[in-house]
């Protein structure tokens, strides 16, 4: 069994952590690097700050001053043929000075337009104590997901109140 | 790149009006690599389809699928039928339109490319509703019988004697099976031509008839089930009725039979009849149930020894109590 490893599989997450990077929150849609980018409902009115230190992914400072249904961490994924892999999954390692419950899913990109969310099963819970998560979608198990499409993202989803996050690392892996 | 197939194994589908869905199914096959041959019967779709847009729109490569169609419907196991006449690989695998094979099936495939001759290989399935429970894979009901007979886990175990008949009680699916062609065009195994309960007879005489049985843990197919909607389970019509046809035809090959095999399966056998008419009777339309009755009692009466009367009562008391609340059944 081969795994695929994360340089492959999002090519803007390896340059993007080994960076030094920071910079404001966009009131709907933040770039991070190519294919990388926070997206907020702009209800949120989002603002704060993100920076990654080299070596370390992600820290964020979330500050949204009203109210909406949604604000995401969006990877964009070159996927091998669906039918070529079994797993696909995630390793990270996360703290927050608040529990915080983060939701990661694999977003298909449908024929015609359009998307669907396929979740993985297990939340991420990100505490004071930093704590390493990972998880992986058995593919088989998720008949729904069609063997080819356009695209691919992994979204992560983040709480859409004020939070601060640190995601030391995050990891992708297909096998 | 396109799979390989790993088998030589032709997928046959029947089909009605269900074009959407049997895309998918293609496209499956084609991406997976599963079948050497896919051929569809189109059973009465209105509009017929047609292969080269089936073709295209699956990527399924055109050489690879073969079209044929019932102008009127006669149902799945009809359709079935005609399919097998044209297999022209060692090996077939049936399959709905709305099921999809999994990645899982080709590893299945791979292993069975290796294994000793055998009459057919029985797998495991997801049922769409253990979704509900974040769970995958067969019904209870349906697992349980694996788990009996020793066989819940293990990627391809021969089947003994002794655990047949168990697996022989789970759901009388076609399409958790990969059949030795040659198999069922010697022994004549064929599917009833009914719109219903088209199946049974194909289940049974395949146990029944088999040498070699395998037995394989893999999830290879996804069986979508949708309670309420327009499938055929769902029809209250007399249609139901027919059902006597396919056990009565295995009830007399087990009463013929004077090998150990009639007897080996005549329990399993007759527990599947007396729960099969008992959820006939739960889903018939009000005015057909007499009718019903009628039909039952003879056929209960007709085929239950007293011994067999006392093994039922012993081994599936709920059915019995039930069957016994609905029919006559011998004293």
């Amino acid at each position: 069994m081969t795994a695929i490893m994360p340089a492959l599989l999002s090519p803007g997450l390896s340059a993007f952590t080994a960076s030094r990077q920071d910079g404001p929150l966009q009131a709907e849609r933040t770039n991070l690097a190519p294919g990388m980018f926070l997206d907020a409902d702009p209800a949120l009115q989002m603002a704060g700050r993100y920076s990654s230190a080299a070596g370390a992914f992600l820290d964020l400072h979330a500050a949204p001053s009203g109210r909406g249904g949604w604000f995401g961490l969006h990877l964009a994924l070159e996927l091998p043929p669906l039918q070529e892999i079994s797993y696909l999954g995630l390793a990270c390692r996360a703290a927050a000075p608040e529990q915080l419950m983060l939701r990661p899913c694999l977003r298909t990109g449908l024929e015609g337009g359009g998307f669907s969310d396929c979740f993985f099963d297990r939340h991420i819970l990100a505490a004071g104590r930093a704590h390493s998560h990972t998880d992986a979608l058995y593919l088989d198990s998720r008949p729904e997901l069609p063997l080819s499409a356009p695209w691919h993202e992994l979204v992560l989803f983040l709480p859409c109140q004020a939070f601060d996050l640190s995601l030391m690392h995050l990891h992708l892996f297909a096998l | 790149m396109p799979l390989d197939p790993p088998l030589d194994l032709t997928v046959a589908i029947p089909s009605h009006d269900d074009n959407g869905n049997l895309t998918r199914l293609l496209r499956h096959l084609a991406a997976l690599g599963i079948a050497q041959a896919v051929i569809v019967t189109d059973d009465g779709s209105l509009p017929a389809p047609d292969a080269e847009t089936l073709a295209r729109d699956s990527g399924l490569e055109p050489a690879r699928l073969t079209l044929l169609r019932q102008d009127r419907v006669r149902g799945a196991g009809a359709a079935r039928n005609r399919a097998l006449l044209h297999v022209k690989t060692r090996h077939l695998l049936f399959l709905d339109a709305d099921d999809l094979p999994a990645r899982e099936l080709r590893s299945l495939c791979q292993a069975l490319a290796q294994a000793d001759p055998f009459d057919f290989c029985i797998f495991q399935h997801h049922d769409s509703r253990m979704a509900q429970d974040r769970q995958r894979g067969q019904m209870p009901f349906d697992q349980d019988f694996w788990v009996q007979a020793g066989l819940a886990q293990g990627s391809l175990r021969p089947v003994p004697d002794s655990a047949a008949p168990l697996l022989a009680q789970t759901a009388n699916y076609p399409w958790n099976k990969i059949y030795r062609t040659e198999f069922l065009l010697e022994q004549g195994i064929r599917c009833s031509e009914t719109l219903v309960h088209n199946d049974i007879a194909l289940h049974w005489q395949s146990f029944l008839r088999a040498r070699s049985i395998l037995s394989s843990a893999c999830i290879g197919v996804t069986h979508f089930v949708q309670p309420g909607g327009s499938r055929l389970t769902n029809r209250l019509d007399a249609e139901r009725l027919r059902v006597f046809e396919p056990l009565e035809q295995i009830a007399l090959e087990i009463a013929a039979g004077t090998g150990p095999a009639g007897r080996r399966y005549a329990p399993a056998f007759f527990g599947f009849a007396l729960g099969l008419l008992n959820w006939v009777q739960g889903t018939l339309a009000k005015d057909l149930q007499e009718e019903l009755k009628i039909r039952a009692d003879a056929f209960l009466q007709r085929h239950l020894s007293r011994e067999m009367c006392r093994r039922l009562q012993q081994d599936r008391p709920a059915d019995w109590q039930r069957a016994a609340e609905l029919f006559s059944l011998p004293g």
